[in-house]
């Protein structure tokens, strides 16, 4: 009994893990890009935004 | 009532909203005259522009902040393992948008995993990534910093390739692959400032990077380092900027060592100058915008002297 609701809970939490871990590698903001590819022509995927950084504020030395 | 005279009064309404507009977009739209003729047929003259004044650098509060933004009709380079094989074109909103989109195509026989893909900007007729031939110049004209030198990157590695759908490993955000400098120069015995035509910058730990290049071996970008000469158009006694990417990406912390930089100044009168400024190491790192003012004395060599026997500490 105590073996099977190890299973209960267990297995919820297993497929919870697995669920993120799919997120994480579907990103497209912080962890890979998709590009289109055919016949060796390739290009980013539009959907994607590019972000680009600031130099900010000025630091006198 | 007739059509028309509802028609008129809603036009008379839209009319009176078009104020004259200043958009920021690589098109402006003025509206000229809107009138109202004798037969009540109303007149809706547009103009069309282009706007000279996007640009990629933008120097603001009162030259305490240095800001960037994507602008329209800007490309960004494709390199493949070091060897560029195209460009993209950069669309973007109106405005000064921190975010766009890249479109275009880029044909490359035998694309495998592992592959780096670089996109970098600004992208440049030459295609090279270079700070050599630097004016001291932040923005607009040819041959300024925000033209040639401010470069961007976003590096990827080719994770899988499945179908018609290649997956890069990597954020799609760049990074600024440098900091930029402010130098006034002021002379040490006046105290008023230098009137320069020309100064070189060396490194006492030989960090300062001229030219990039990919190792294939190590899949990595890396400098050929070097002492950076910047040359104003015309000789100026206000500060002046420059693009200096300090050692390679690897090293890239403020862990790394601090260094001294020395400055030889020529000025209008082709007189030399020798200076020298300690660096700590967080002033080393990219992605910076920094400011100095680097104390120099005349060099006044005598007939027998080859050499300055001044020392610039």
């Amino acid at each position: 009994m105590k073996g099977s609701n190890m299973m209960q809970y267990t297995t919820p939490a297993m497929q919870i893990v697995e669920l993120h871990a799919k997120t994480a590698i579907c990103s497209t903001s912080n962890n890979s890009v998709t590009w289109t590819y055919n016949n060796d022509r390739f290009s980013p995927d539009q959907s994607i935004g590019w972000d680009r950084p600031d130099y900010g504020d000025l630091v006198n030395f | 009532m007739k059509a028309r005279h509802l028609f008129i009064p809603v036009l008379l309404l839209i009319l009176a909203a078009c104020e004259p507009v200043e958009l920021e977009n690589e098109y402006q739209r003025t509206l000229v005259e809107g009138k109202n003729s004798a037969d009540s047929v109303y007149t809706l003259t547009v103009q069309a522009f282009k706007n000279v004044d996007t640009k990629a650098l933008d120097l603001v509060n009162g030259d305490q902040t240095l800001n960037t933004y994507w602008k329209n009709g800007e490309k960004v380079q494709v390199f493949i393992n070091g060897n560029g094989y195209g460009l993209l074109d950069v669309i973007c909103g109106d405005g000064k948008p921190k975010t766009a989109t890249l479109s275009g195509t880029i044909t490359y026989n035998g694309l495998k995993v592992g592959d780096v893909l670089t996109l970098l900007i600004p992208s440049r007729n030459d295609a090279k990534w270079d700070y050599t031939g630097q004016n001291g110049v932040l923005t607009e004209v040819a041959g300024s910093i925000e033209k040639m030198f401010d470069y961007a990157t976003a590096i990827l590695t080719i994770e899988s390739i499945e179908g018609t759908k290649v997956t890069t490993t990597g954020p799609a955000t760049f990074r600024n692959e440098q900091s930029i400098y402010r130098f006034a120069f002021t002379n040490a015995t006046t105290s008023s400032a230098v009137n320069v035509k020309k100064f070189t910058i060396y490194s006492s730990n030989n960090k300062i990077s001229n030219s990039l290049s990919f190792n294939g071996t190590n899949k990595q970008w890396e400098s050929t380092f070097g002492s950076l000469t910047v040359t104003a158009s015309s000789s100026t006694d206000k500060p002046l900027y420059v693009a200096l990417r300090y050692g390679d990406y690897t090293d890239n912390t403020t862990a790394r060592e601090k260094d001294n930089f020395s400055f030889d100044v020529i000025d209008n009168d082709a007189a030399l100058y020798l200076g020298g400024k300690a660096v700590p190491a967080d002033k080393l790192v990219y992605g910076k915008f920094l400011n100095t003012t680097i104390n120099v004395s005349q060099v006044v060599l005598n007939p027998n002297q080859t050499t300055p026997a001044t020392s610039v500490w």
